[in-house]
């Protein structure tokens, strides 16, 4: 164990460092560090008609759909399609060079095509110069943007319901790459998250959003609140006190011992009782005895095993209120 | 139920309209047309309401509660199927600027959602949404108790406790007075929102959200307190709780600044934050005289009143390009002034000392700061520094509260009262991560994170934690993308003082300096020294455009001290495979399987005395190994032989199996223990269903599912409401069953 002056040390480094990588940041981009293109006249097509000669229904890359969406209005001045937005060409770039044939008879993709071999800034940049609604205002630098994701890893602009946006379609777009999420949405103890199928057996209520902000959040894990325990009191306010009697694990995290996803003990437990409390109540006489399979029948009957367990006693374990509390029984 | 677009108006204006386009495809890829077949392509981008309704029958094969634990369908036979979508987006070149939706979900199921939509482009936005979330917890509890009045639940009134006995085998006529009951709640959730743009840059968000849940809860209620005298008994305890949640923002945006400043408050309230019961046992020694059945009572504190209103502000700060600046903070009040209830409800109990506050008058100021900056240093190369401050204030007042064990005892003396230990503590976190782009669309990651952890009133006052990830993002090519990540921390506390807890409750004086409540030798897994490691992988492949095949990892181990007692270590690994095969447009079958290991090692030793608490032959070991195998499956066929002339046939099948296994192995030095039985869980789900279009406009689907849940839990499974000598349990089973639901359903589209 590290005696507490060194850990100052350790802390004035970390605060040196970040101060000096601060300032370097602030001063601004290295000489040079942005592309400098030869400016030319953009060359844009003659608008949504033409893109819709190729792109329409039973094509092999129809966005007809995106004329159902939020997006496709022309009466709405920020809409791509509003006058002199240019259309497709708002979010593709100018594409009149898309339009004629190569001599191969191949086509030149238009200047943004949000394909996977695209770099994400530059996708999202289109996105962006439109975009900078609040709910982005954590996308610089969060977990999604390091990682390089781009907005269509996500959504699907082109389709007149964008899966992501609904709460039962939602989850599946999310376990695209959260497998262990999906999984963990199957257990038999779990928040009503939408399961693989429609199947009632994994009937969907909440949705990935209730809790994340998947473009970043203030809270750890793009949580929507400030800390987690913050967001778990929007739907279990009942647990936030302040109470007489405090549970200081509680109090600091609810993953402390729970799991928000999926869990194999009743209540998203992380560990069976009463070896989770154990973990951290270790007293003398019932509290440190060892409980096993002699305390289960037929060999026994032991009132920490069977039941609720420990909270057959202590039942206020998120807190209690009663003046004679302070064993969490009241 | 997925949201279909109808077609075009009519088929043969569809037909007029294909033809039309195709003979003229080519031509507008060369050349420029004529001004009238410009407008018959615009006519097929027309927007046009699509809307539909779902009406049918649920069957359910058997009674279960627990299948429908969210859905709400527990009841064997018919339940009405009603889901519907009705909207109406307007035309996208008309001008027309406002949309809206309303859609209903399984709305003759407790499990039903209404959601409402209104968009008027640009200018503003209405929402509402209600869903009603069920939880059935079990249907087969057993209990005496009656309810007499809100918050009082009384034995029923030929309850008999056999004289001279103290614990459920004196209850003669229990199995008389068992009556059934179900352990369950409703949440019903109003959710109101508006945003309403101010001008080009001012924008106001409000939104209300009303949540009641009510139902009720399994609860352990005691009498008695000291050694073993406790007795319990476990009774569906009242939930009648409502929150409000109001949040409204201002926010302002222009091209390089945007900040915002709002409120957030959060109201709950219970009906009924008392719960009174009567004591079924006999007199135990060591309790008061009077305090057994039937004159004693009992009283537990539910949850109480409490607020949380918060205030936020943002901003941020483009510098040029490449750079931007931002910080949201906020500052918050939590408080809670429900009056506190006596020390006992038994009045032949001896009380020397009232209550010291007539209410707890609980109040935690919370503080919250993120500051972030981000900035490209180079083409390449970027930087991303963050400063988190997160604290907790409690100023709740601290008073000694000499107690009353389990409303069975007389008050102890006031230097054995108790003192309240209202927790804060302050959290910094710093961290600072770079990236370089290579390759077109890849990156490399690297970073490091410092936090810093004080806290009053527990065994450590500060820890630190210092970590440092690299992580690679291999991206740009269309078959294929690969995602890692490796973190390593380690988190140092300061000196661990085991009974700083203890001896912060007691009046100065009064305990030793060396009294301790847990072993000294423990190290809570929260305040002790750790070592983290962690990756996470995802790649995925796809060789051709009909084939995808991925393969996620994970993998995180968290490594204490093993010469200190409590958890060891835990690790946990997590492995999915997945794959895509679409052979043919209207085909797909998709795959996965997922496994997952938790193992955690912890270890204690059992005293009670100091003697004992220094015996090393008094340690004990628990092994704990859970193994979760997931599979699925799913083939899906769409639009089958259309080409035939046949109207439109879906039809597909899901398979879904998940299997837990939980294995506890419990040794000991000297101690005599035997072996656990395996907690398993079993959920099989198969699904088959098709969909036939009947018209244009309507369709029929039908859905078989056949729903298989096997679980075994050691401390459910035969146990009876008097199993256990001082608990009165509920006697409920783990959650078993094995059943089909029917569905059918004719859908309309308008």
């Amino acid at each position: 164990m590290k005696p507490f002056p060194d850990r100052v040390h350790t802390f004035n480094r970390a605060v040196t460092a970040l101060t000096l990588l601060f300032w370097l940041a602030l001063a601004g981009p290295v000489h040079g560090a942005e592309e400098v293109e030869a400016e030319e006249a953009p060359k844009y097509s003659k608008g949504v008609r033409q893109c819709m000669t190729c792109h329409r229904e039973g094509r092999e890359k129809p966005a007809h759909e995106i004329f159902f969406t939020t997006m496709g209005i022309k009466g709405d001045p920020n809409s791509p399609f509003a006058e002199g937005n240019h259309d497709c060409e708002a979010c593709h770039g100018p594409s009149a060079d898309h339009l004629r044939r190569q001599p191969d008879g191949s086509r030149l993709p238009p200047p943004v095509t949000f394909r996977k071999d695209e770099p994400a800034e530059k996708q999202n940049e289109a996105c962006m110069s439109c975009h900078n609604e609040s709910h982005l205002f954590h996308w610089p630098g969060s977990t999604h943007d390091l990682e390089g994701n781009s907005c269509v890893d996500c959504h699907d602009v082109h389709v007149a319901d964008d899966p992501v946006l609904a709460l039962e379609t939602q989850p599946g777009v999310c376990y695209q790459c959260h497998q262990e999420q999906r999984a963990q949405f199957l257990r038999q103890s779990r928040h009503p998250v939408q399961g693989t199928t429609a199947s009632l057996s994994h009937v969907g209520l909440l949705a990935c959003t209730d809790c994340h902000q998947p473009h970043g959040g203030p809270g750890p894990a793009n949580l929507i609140r400030n800390t987690i325990n913050e967001q778990c009191y929007d739907c279990h306010a009942e647990k936030r006190g302040p109470f007489l009697w405090e549970h200081a694990p509680v109090q600091e995290d609810c993953s402390n011992c729970h799991v928000p996803h999926g869990s194999n003990y009743e209540n998203l437990l992380i560990a069976r009782q009463p070896y989770l409390c154990q973990q951290c109540h270790l007293a003398d006489f019932h509290v440190s005895r060892v409980y096993s399979g002699t305390g289960i029948p037929p060999d026994g009957r032991d009132q920490r095993m069977l039941g609720k367990q420990c909270m057959n006693c202590h039942v206020q374990v998120h807190g209690s209120n009663h003046p004679s509390g302070i064993t969490q029984t009241r | 139920m997925q949201p279909r677009i109808k077609p075009s108006s009519g088929i043969a204006y569809g037909i007029l309209a294909f033809v039309l386009l195709t003979l003229t495809a080519t031509a507008w890829g060369q050349d420029e047309e004529a001004e009238d077949k410009k407008e018959e392509q615009e006519k097929e981008v027309r927007s046009e309401i699509a809307s539909e309704v779902s009406l049918g029958v649920y069957y359910l094969s058997e009674d279960s509660f627990r299948y429908g634990k969210y859905s709400g369908l527990t009841d064997e036979g018919f339940a009405p199927l009603v889901d519907f979508i009705w909207q109406k987006r307007p035309e996208w070149d008309s001008g027309d600027t406002v949309r809206w939706r309303l859609q209903g979900w399984r709305l003759g199921l407790d499990s039903r959602r209404l959601a409402f939509d209104y968009n008027d482009q640009g200018t503003q936005k209405f929402r509402f949404d209600f869903r009603s979330i069920p939880n059935n917890r079990f249907s087969d509890g057993m209990t005496p108790y009656r309810p007499q009045q809100p918050g009082l639940w009384n034995l029923a009134p030929e309850w008999e406790v056999a004289p001279g006995s103290s614990n459920t085998l004196g209850f003669t006529n229990l199995q008389e007075t068992l009556v059934r009951l179900n352990v369950d709640t409703k949440r019903q959730w109003f959710d109101l929102g508006y945003d309403r743009r101010l001008g080009s840059n001012w924008k106001l968000d409000v939104d209300w959200k009303h949540e009641t849940k009510e139902g009720n809860r399994s609860l352990g209620a005691i009498f008695g307190h000291a050694a073993s005298n406790p007795r319990s008994v476990i009774l569906p305890a009242p939930v009648d709780w409502t929150t409000d949640i109001v949040e409204a923002m201002f926010r302002y945006t222009a091209g390089r600044a945007q900040f915002g400043a709002g409120v957030y408050a959060s109201f709950f309230s219970n009906d009924e934050s008392i719960l009174t019961f009567q004591n079924a046992y006999g007199y135990r020694n060591g309790w008061a005289p009077g305090v057994e059945y039937p004159d004693a009572y009992g009283r537990l504190a539910l949850a109480p009143d409490n607020s949380y209103v918060q205030i936020k502000a943002y901003g941020g700060m483009n510098f040029g390009r490449s750079t931007r600046l931002t910080a949201d903070v906020s500052y918050g009040k939590m408080r809670q002034d429900e009056g506190l209830l006596p020390y006992t409800i038994n009045p032949d109990l001896e009380v020397h000392t009232p209550v010291p506050l007539q209410s707890l008058d609980a109040e935690v100021n919370t503080a919250m700061v993120n500051l972030r900056l981000t900035s490209q240093l180079a083409r390449r190369l970027g930087l991303a520094v963050n400063y988190h401050y997160d604290d907790r204030d409690n100023k709740t007042p601290r008073a000694v509260y000499p107690y009353i064990g389990g409303d069975s005892q007389d008050q102890r003396r006031f230097e054995q009262g108790r003192i309240n230990r209202p927790y804060s503590y302050t959290k910094h976190r710093a961290d600072a991560v770079m990236t370089w782009r290579f390759a077109r669309a890849s990156r490399l990651r690297a970073g490091v994170d410092y936090s810093d952890y004080s806290r009053d009133y527990q065994e450590v006052r500060d820890s630190d934690e210092l970590g440092w990830l690299v992580g690679v993002s291999l991206r740009g090519w269309s078959q294929g993308s690969l995602n890692f990540d490796y973190r390593s921390s380690e988190r140092d506390v300061s000196e661990y003082v085991g009974n700083v807890p203890l001896v912060s409750s007691y009046l100065p004086g009064t305990v030793d300096e060396d009294e301790y409540e847990n072993h000294p030798l423990l190290r809570k897994y929260f305040l002790t020294d750790r070592d983290r490691d962690e990756f996470r992988l995802r790649a995925d492949y796809a060789p051709a455009a009909t084939v995808n095949v991925g393969l996620a990892a994970s993998y995180a181990e968290d490594d204490y001290d093993d010469n200190y007692f409590g958890l060891n270590s835990a690790k946990v690994r997590s492995v999915s495979f997945d794959a895509g095969w679409y052979p043919q447009e209207h085909i797909s079958l998709t795959a996965f399987y997922t496994k997952e290991k938790y193992d955690a090692d912890q270890s204690a030793r059992g005293f009670f005395n100091d003697a004992s608490a220094e015996d090393p032959a008094n340690d004990w070991f628990v092994d704990t190994s859970d193994k979760v195998d997931t599979w699925h499956l799913a083939v899906t066929f769409t639009d089958l032989g259309e080409e035939r002339g046949w109207k439109g046939l879906d039809f597909g099948l899901d398979y879904t199996f998940s299997d837990t296994r939980n294995n506890i192995d419990v040794t000991a030095v000297s101690a005599t223990t035997g072996p656990l039985p395996t907690l398993q869980s079993k959920l099989r789900t198969f699904t088959l269903w098709g969909s036939a279009r009947l018209s244009p406009n309507s369709s029929l689907r039908l859905a078989a599912e056949s729903s298989d849940l096997t679980t075994s839990d050691w401390a459910l499974d035969g146990v009876e409401p008097d199993t256990l000598a001082n608990v009165l349990l509920l006697g409920e089973s783990a959650a078993n069953y094995d059943l089909w639901l029917i569905s059918a359903s004719w859908r309309y589209q308008f």
